[in-house]
């Protein structure tokens, strides 16, 4: 347990949360005896970070509650249904980023070869929807023009 | 682990079409690395050679 889950234990507790589980390997964080899920976050800046694995754990797990604490503070910041950021991408001034774990190997052969990661992993994902006829509206034109000219 | 960040869109969209984010990203990733190695490699095979020496342009 790091010391933000630490903290956010004994915060559940002292909300007379009781019966409390903890996953050290799997979102959400903490399950409590009734089957509510907590899942813990530090914030940074205002993003909150899940990765795509957490993202899909969490929309099985149905109700969910984010805790976001800041690096010091005995109590969450803000609290909220998992379902809310999921869906608008923000909670009030709280914003989500979704990261995925790239396969070292992945990764140390796109920097071999020069590429950004980031941004060719992000092209890749784009291309291969364009592919199925479905351009997502948030993916920015820069991005789709790069793709096609390193594609001529 | 190297991570990469991507754009809620993008996640959306993925969801949207019942496809696992993490699975489409990486095996799309794999593909376009494919394509570029195969493209990096024909363009080798087709360099022009004279006398049994690649031509230096």
């Amino acid at each position: 347990m790091n010391r933000t889950e630490v903290r956010a234990r004994a915060w559940l507790e002292r909300q007379g949360i009781r019966g409390l589980t903890f996953h050290s390997a799997k979102s959400p964080d903490f399950v409590g005896a009734d089957g509510s899920g907590y899942e813990v976050k530090l914030i940074q800046q205002n993003d909150i970070t899940f990765s795509t694995r957490q993202m899909q754990q969490l929309a099985e797990q149905g109700n969910v509650t984010v805790l976001v604490f800041t690096k010091d503070g005995d109590e969450p910041v803000a609290s909220f249904p998992f379902s809310e950021i999921r869906s608008f991408g923000s909670w009030r001034r709280i914003h989500l980023r979704i990261v995925h774990y790239l396969s070292k190997k992945l990764y140390d052969e796109l920097l071999r070869l020069g590429e950004d990661p980031g941004q060719f992993v992000e092209m890749a994902t784009a291309r291969a929807l364009e592919k199925l006829r479905e351009v997502p509206p948030g993916v920015p034109k820069s991005l789709r023009q790069f793709w096609k000219k390193k594609c001529q | 682990m190297p991570v990469i960040y991507l754009s809620k869109a993008l996640y959306d969209k993925l969801i949207e079409l019942g496809e696992d984010p993490g699975e489409f990203v990486e095996t799309a990733a794999v593909a376009a690395l494919k394509k570029l190695k195969d493209q990096a490699a024909a363009s080798q095979w087709n360099r022009p050679v004279r006398d049994g020496k690649e031509e230096v342009r």
